[in-house]
């Protein structure tokens, strides 16, 4: 065993922890990194700061979750990396790195290229992503000549017939109309047109929140199979942990704008630092184990257009310390495990969290 | 059989079957129906949960609403301690509907916007002529207030929906229809447009007032583990029909009809540790029209046998209330 301070105290010390951050890993550059984001919205009675000095990172094959309560910023994060928002009603800053290329920074012709290729998103709403009045087939078709006009039917045709099959889908479906599909398979095309173009990166927007049990099983088991089969990265917007529990690798929550806490789904969920996730885990009743009482989490989400001195989660915390009213503390590295972090893998596993409760090292 | 007259709320053999236009479906000159309910028995003890779950589409909403009174059952008979709600409604409405409560999905659309809290809680009151003046309704609602733990209650009482968060209006409409002391609340989905921070604390006043009240609730759901934290017993429904039924915990850990093992088998767990193979079911859920005549469940099922296809199948009894419907049920 490692000399190491962890076994004197319950709270996880880093001491020994590499000094590291968020998004920079040794010998490897993320997917997408975005950096320093802040977004507020311009409304009647003020700014709203909906996300505030966001930093995180994606890497490829490595499937980032990002779970919230409603207005905690979620939706309104990744709508901005992918430059979504109206610029008219929004004030955006900071840095979005993907690929090399600063998408906060790229013009409407870049991002339209970018969109579909390289990039792509999947919403909750499926059924308003697609014309009544024309078949799928012709919608597909659509979207794929967007990037490739040249594109025969033929070609399109045997794209798409892979795609299908990965998706469950059965080539019946192409002749049909959007009002002769259920959820289910409305949802299953939508991931399909995202992947049409084999982007490096897609979005799911609570792309499973309005299906029934069953059915977001099976679209779970098939955004797993793309996972492991092609090799495909996702990023996934939800307010439901199970989702990300069963896809993802890493997990971020969000609270009121902030990031609360970073790290491995397995060390996040199985072992919450931050009191918000632990309330949010412990608001979630059991169905394998025994009952227990649930507890809510006191307090309702702070008005989003007052800046933050203190920590968000601090009026809401059952263990606010007198420094969490002042002082807004920053995402560090916790070492959870027992021994040093070595390797790179190790490192991955890195768990950031952002509560004045534990002691470790800034970034 | 169980002696059923005593208990507070008994359904019998009840049927809801919406007639289907002939020009939608031409079957041999036949009139075809959507059978949302059909034939589905239960009842609820006092002060006992019941959870009932199904996908969308399999008639939860139109029971709770035939359950109140909303709808007219194509047949079959609904008892309150005995008496046929029929009957109660032609005699004294109003009174039936004090003994038949809800609480809805959306708390935000449940209360005028314009009115206060006091006024919302003390006229429900008022219509059921609960309390001898406005002074004494004012302070049953206080005591209420207190009662779920929203404090100060007289702060409360003066503000506007608009000033409340979404768990807590929820929690103050569970109050309003508990005030009136029902015998059934139908809650039909009351959290799944909350968020999980606050759904906590609705689930645990509404398991309050249930055992305050004695009221026997129908808790209508897609969430199994909610379900599983607020029943006593669950009922699973397909397609109109109760497939299974029995103690929240025999459903869940042994579920014996096919259909309850792959609803369970998919609801997702937030521990990533606990990782379990999904039984996929092929297809979506058929049209509730004119399924049969064998088991509704038979074409998407992974255990159907040859008598699947030909006959409904009869109850099976597995023991302390144990009931499915099924050919081959799991033991």
């Amino acid at each position: 065993m490692k000399h190491n301070s962890n076994a004197s105290g319950k709270v996880p010390s880093t001491e020994h922890a590499h000094r590291i951050s968020t998004d920079v890993w040794p010998n490897e550059t993320p997917l997408l990194s975005v950096k320093n984001l802040c977004v507020d919205y311009r409304t009647p009675s003020g700014l709203v700061h909906a996300v505030q000095r966001v930093s995180l990172s994606c890497f490829k094959g490595e499937s980032l979750g990002l779970v919230g309560e409603s207005g905690s910023g979620k939706s309104t994060l990744v709508l901005s990396v992918l430059r979504l928002l109206p610029r008219t009603k929004v004030i955006e800053s900071g840095q979005a790195f993907f690929k090399g290329i600063d998408l906060m920074k790229s013009s409407q012709e870049e991002m339209s290229r970018i969109r579909w290729t390289a990039l792509s998103i999947v919403f909750q709403q499926s059924m308003n992503s697609l014309s009544p009045v024309h078949k799928i087939s012709e919608q597909i078709e659509d979207v794929y000549r967007v990037h490739q006009p040249e594109a025969t039917k033929a070609e399109i045709r045997a794209k798409i017939y892979p795609l299908l099959e990965m998706v469950n889908l059965s080539p019946r479906i192409l002749d049909l109309y959007p009002h002769e599909l259920s959820g289910g398979m409305f949802q299953r095309i939508n991931i399909l047109l995202s992947l049409v173009h084999n982007p490096d990166l897609v979005v799911l927007d609570e792309a499973t929140t309005a299906l029934d049990v069953i059915t977001q099983g099976q679209i779970l088991d098939e955004l797993n199979r793309l996972q492991e089969e092609l090799g495909q990265t996702f990023i996934i917007v939800t307010h439901d942990i199970s989702v990300i529990a069963d896809l993802c690798k890493r997990i971020a929550v969000m609270y009121a704008g902030h990031i609360v806490e970073i790290g491995n789904v397995e060390s996040v969920l199985v072992k919450p630092l931050h009191p918000y996730t632990c309330g949010l885990i412990n608001s979630i009743p059991p169905l394998t184990k025994g009952r227990k009482k649930i507890v809510g989490i006191q307090g309702e989400l702070p008005d989003l257009r007052q800046t933050f001195a203190g920590c968000p989660f601090e009026p809401r915390c059952t263990e606010a310390m007198e420094e969490c009213k002042w002082k807004l503390p920053e995402l560090k590295l916790v070492n959870v495990s027992d021994g040093e972090l070595k390797t790179e893998d190790e490192l991955r596993q890195g768990h950031f969290v952002a509560c004045h409760k534990y002691l470790g090292e800034g970034l | 059989m169980i002696d059923m007259l005593g208990k507070p709320v008994v359904v019998q053999e009840l049927r809801k079957w919406y007639p289907v236009r002939r020009s939608v479906l031409l079957s041999h000159g036949q009139q075809a129906f959507v059978k949302s309910v059909d034939d589905v028995s239960f009842f609820i003890e006092e002060g006992e949960v019941l959870g009932l779950i199904g996908e969308s589409g399999c008639g939860k909403s139109t029971l709770s609403r035939v359950l109140l009174g909303l709808e007219k059952p194509t047949a079959g008979k609904i008892l309150f301690k005995g008496e046929d709600i029929s009957e109660m409604l032609k005699r004294e409405p109003k009174s039936f509907r004090r003994k038949a409560q809800i609480v809805m999905q959306n708390p935000f659309d449940f209360l005028d916007p314009r009115e206060t809290i006091e006024r919302a809680l003390s006229r429900a009151l008022e219509l059921h002529q609960i309390g001898s003046s406005a002074k004494e309704r004012s302070e049953i609602c206080l005591q209420g207030l207190e009662g779920i733990g929203l404090k100060p209650a007289r702060s409360f009482l003066l503000r506007r929906p608009r000033e409340l968060s979404g768990g807590q209006l929820q929690r103050i409409c569970i109050l309003r229809s508990m005030l009136l002391k029902p015998l059934l609340l139908v809650a039909d989905e009351p959290v799944s447009m909350l968020d999980v921070s606050v759904r906590a604390d609705v689930l645990n006043t509404l398991l309050d007032l249930s055992a305050e009240n004695l009221t026997s609730i129908l808790f209508v759901s897609h969430d199994i583990s909610v379900t599983r934290y607020v029943s006593n017993r669950i009922a699973v429904m397909y397609l109109g029909r109760i497939v299974e039924i029995g103690n929240a915990d025999d459903v869940v850990f042994s579920p014996a009809h096919p259909y309850t093992e792959a609803l369970i088998s998919n609801s997702p767990s937030p521990d990533p540790r606990n990782k379990r193979e999904r039984i996929t079911l092929s297809g979506e859920p058929p049209t509730p029209i004119n399924p049969g005549p064998g088991c509704y469940f038979a074409p998407r099922c992974f255990r159907k046998t040859k008598e699947c296809a030909n006959l409904y199948p009869d109850c099976v009894d597995l023991g302390g209330g144990h009931l499915v419907w099924c050919f081959n049920p799991k033991n």
